[in-house]
């Protein structure tokens, strides 16, 4: 039986059960040998492959890091834009604002929609209790999960209630979540960007665990393909220019040329690995201290097991304090904090992989025809993204014309 | 972000010379970091022109010109002077961007990189949780407005760029201050004074443009330049000889003689360790292209403890260079050998390395399972018969530097 994520024991029953088909069915499609479905004897040593959580494309794009701060925190009436959109690296956050704008709050999520999606269609009282304990409330209303369906029907099935939820919970043409409880109004409970799924990692490791090689143009010889140019060569179930993707294909291809065997430890899952919370300072100069940052929802380093499995994690200054989270400045760059993707920047991700010994069976490459990668801002996808960041400046001018004694700064943004 | 992979025809680069990054080039045996700042008081126009002087004087002595040896009169004769193959490199530093010290202001402080900060000079975990500042002693200063690489194939070479500059300012008035100059020399034998190979994972020539060219137009004027980082790291060559060599090859990551990487270990019965390295070794029999790549960037090992080697912790994923979560630097280092005042050497590894974000340079050292808890490499908490953690790095001098790209009449001059 798969294990639930970050070994939480949420899941009872027929809902374990629903989990671990899920799971067993996203491994259907892999056809290599050197990916095993699960961990076993063979697979003893673990490896770490982490990345950043700061999302690479919206700054490839933009060619500016403030520029994509600003996308990434996009928020209006209808929920977190920026979020659904372009929070890609398998980790999603909200950022929670006082009313003079200055940041509160922010909470990161790895949690996958396919694991709520059944935690939600087989215990409705523990997801709404969840849900509720997100958002800080004493209860929370089903029908703002549920949208229109009533949970706890007479006669209603598994599918229908997950098909409620998801229709209330997970986006809906490239929109931010209906539910206000999943949007980044009041809550954040799981991501919900497209690409940030399971079933998207585990894609990403089926396809990429053959050894893929190509002849060097320099000596001749055949090499691993590195991440980036796998993906070029569109054998791959994997997004260019990112953090995570081009990070875990390249792993992935390179456990495979030394002829091992691997597995995505079980729990499959994507954590949190660990936040440089002392990039921060205070305003009386001192650093921030780790106990800020709360890590929830996974199990922490204890024992034998030394990994770290959180999957969410929440950062705000103690109650008692005179200043917030707005008012820290990251002393590696200076500026103080006025993003939540400032504060994911300071945050390591991770999978981690169970590999054999090198050698483990035969390594037979996969030749391929070394490909030209393209730069990260040539890349289609970067219309995408600069349309959106028009849209987001047509509607930052359009919030300024509403606001007659408004001082606009440079980029467009609203100073006083 | 992602840099883009750049196996095609790309268009020429305009990095400054002084980075030895393309192939065939091989950096001179001397070098010099001469550090300057400009008096507070001076305009923009004024620093600016005093730069372009000295970078004007340096394209001389290049050509082997000494301004005292030109002929003054007719029938004179030409002098010129052996170049020693010199190259050299500005950089900016963050106090060049800081208001406060200089009035009226040199440069608009919305120009300066936002990660172009200068490193915490005191308090806890500075300038990193465990590679900290030597003691007060020994400290020497790093940071400043200018830093001017020199390197040469000569003492002479080095030295007299130094020189002819200090002639200049003193010549012309120009605002200028010397404040230090930090410096280094090559070993033909490629090992470092804990007598390891050193230097043997660097980045592969075809690699290292993509590491290091900046693509972010963030800000503008260093789109295709780098950032230059700088640690003059003091060894206590007594509590790193008081290890035995096994333990000394378990931190590294490679046998002592050979640089053979270290591949396993196993352990013995009542808890000896057996070092098992990679077959072959760099010296010996030819070795094919690919065999060189295996030994200089050995896989990713499956042994946890080879895992926590200094190689493995500072070249985590193994990826493609220009990919941020790998965070590989191009790294172009000195050994240096001074002597202190109660008469004992101290000696050590001025290390530089070039990226194309100051982040892929800091997060090696501040980031779980790389370098952040440990103050070289081996595991944190050592079972019986592995090494325990020691303590023998310390910086004695460090400093961040934008390296703009080429341009007239200096690099970045359009920012004064």
């Amino acid at each position: 039986m798969a294990k639930e994520p970050g070994n939480l024991s949420d899941l009872t029953g027929r809902a374990q059960q629903a989990w671990d088909a899920l799971v067993r069915n996203y491994y259907r499609a892999n056809q290599s040998e050197h990916l095993l479905t699960e961990p076993d004897e063979r697979t003893p040593e673990l490896i770490a492959v982490d990345w950043g959580a700061f999302p690479a494309r919206p700054t490839a794009c933009l060619q500016s890091t403030a520029r994509a701060n600003r996308l990434l925190d996009w928020t209006t009436l209808q929920g977190a834009i920026g979020r659904a959109e372009f929070q890609d690296e398998y980790v999603e956050w909200r950022t929670v604002r006082d009313s003079d704008g200055k940041i509160r709050r922010v909470e990161l999520t790895t949690e996958f929609p396919e694991y709520w999606l059944t935690l939600a269609a087989y215990h409705p009282v523990k997801t709404l209790q969840l849900v509720a304990r997100f958002a800080g409330e004493s209860s929370v209303s089903p029908q703002a999960v549920y949208g229109g369906v009533n949970p706890f029907k007479r006669g209603i099935t598994p599918e229908e209630r997950r098909a409620a939820f998801e229709d209330a919970m997970l986006p809906r043409g490239g929109k931010a979540p209906w539910s206000p409880y999943n949007n980044g109004e009041r809550a954040l409970c799981f991501m919900c960007q497209g690409a940030n799924t399971l079933g998207g990692l585990i894609a990403l490791a089926s396809r990429a665990a053959f050894p893929y090689g190509a002849k060097d143009p320099d000596t001749g010889e055949l090499r691993r393909l590195s991440g980036p140019e796998a993906i070029a060569t569109r054998t791959q179930a994997a997004d260019p220019c990112r953090n995570s993707d081009p990070t875990v294909v390249g792993g992935i291809i390179g456990l495979a040329w030394d002829g091992r065997l691997f597995a995505l430890d079980d729990p499959a899952g994507v954590y949190i690995r660990s936040v440089q919370y002392d990039r921060l300072i205070q305003p009386d100069g001192s650093p921030v201290p780790l106990e800020w940052f709360e890590f929830q929802r996974g199990s922490r380093p204890r024992g034998a097991d030394q990994l770290e499995r959180s999957q969410r994690l929440v950062f705000e200054v103690p109650q008692g304090l005179d200043f917030t989270v707005g008012d820290l400045i990251d002393s590696q760059t200076g500026q103080p904090i006025e993003y939540g993707g400032q504060i994911a920047d300071l945050v390591q991700i991770v999978a981690y992989v169970r590999v054999s010994e090198r050698n483990a069976v035969p390594v037979k490459p996969r030749e391929l025809p070394l490909p030209d990668v393209l730069p990260c801002e040539q890349e289609r996808f970067c219309q995408v993204v600069l349309k959106k960041w028009d849209e987001f400046e047509a509607a930052q001018r359009n919030l300024l014309a509403s606001t007659p004694d408004s001082i606009v700064g440079r980029d467009g943004e609203v100073i006083a | 972000m992602s840099g883009a992979a750049r196996t095609g025809d790309q268009p020429a680069d305009r990095i400054q010379d002084g980075i030895y990054f393309r192939k065939g080039q091989t950096p001179g045996k001397c070098y010099r970091l001469l550090l300057i700042n400009i008096r507070s008081g001076t305009r923009p126009n004024e620093a600016r022109a005093a730069i372009a002087a000295i970078w004007t004087l340096l394209a001389e002595l290049r050509r082997g010109i000494v301004r005292d040896l030109r002929p003054l009169e007719a029938g004179d004769p030409e002098v010129i002077v052996p170049d020693g193959g010199l190259t050299c490199l500005l950089g900016f530093g963050a106090r060049l961007f800081n208001p406060s010290l200089h009035v009226p202001r040199l440069v608009a402080t919305d120009l300066r990189p936002p990660e172009l900060v200068s490193l915490r000079p005191n308090g806890v975990g500075t300038p990193f949780l465990n590679l900290p500042w030597a003691g007060e002693e020994q400290r020497r200063p790093g940071e400043a407005d200018l830093a001017l690489q020199f390197i040469a194939e000569t003492e002479l070479a080095v030295n007299r760029a130094v020189v002819e500059i200090w002639k200049l300012i003193d010549d012309q008035d120009l605002p200028l201050d010397f404040v230090t100059m930090h410096a280094g020399f090559s070993r033909n034998d490629r090992r470092s004074w804990i007598d390891f190979h050193d230097g043997l994972n660097n980045l592969e020539s075809s690699q290292r443009r993509g590491a290091i060219e900046v693509v972010l137009a963030d800000p503008a004027w260093m789109k295709g330049g780098t950032y230059m980082g700088v640690l003059r790291v003091s060894v206590d060559l007594a509590v790193w000889r008081s290890l035995p060599r096994e333990h000394q090859e378990i931190l590294v990551g490679r046998n002592k003689l050979t640089g053979c990487p270290l591949e396993e270990i196993e352990r013995g019965r009542n808890g000896e360790l057996s070092l098992k390295f990679m077959p072959g070794c760099p010296f010996g029999e030819p070795l094919t292209p690919a065999q060189q790549a295996a030994f200089r960037d050995p896989p990713r090992p499956g042994d946890p403890l080879v895992q926590l080697s200094h190689i493995h912790r500072s070249n985590h994923n193994r990826g493609a260079p220009d990919t941020d979560a790998n965070n590989r630097v191009f790294r172009q280092g000195y050994e240096f050998l001074e002597t202190l005042a109660d008469g004992k050497p101290c000696l050590g590894l001025h290390f530089v390395s070039f990226q194309r974000q100051l982040a892929r340079l800091t997060n090696l050292l501040r980031l779980n399972g790389w370098l952040r808890d440990v103050n070289f490499g081996g595991a944190t908490n050592p079972r019986a018969g592995e090494p325990a953690p020691i303590q023998f790095l310390s910086v004695v001098a460090g400093g961040l530097y934008a390296v703009p790209p080429n341009n007239d009449p200096f690099p970045g001059a359009e920012i004064f």
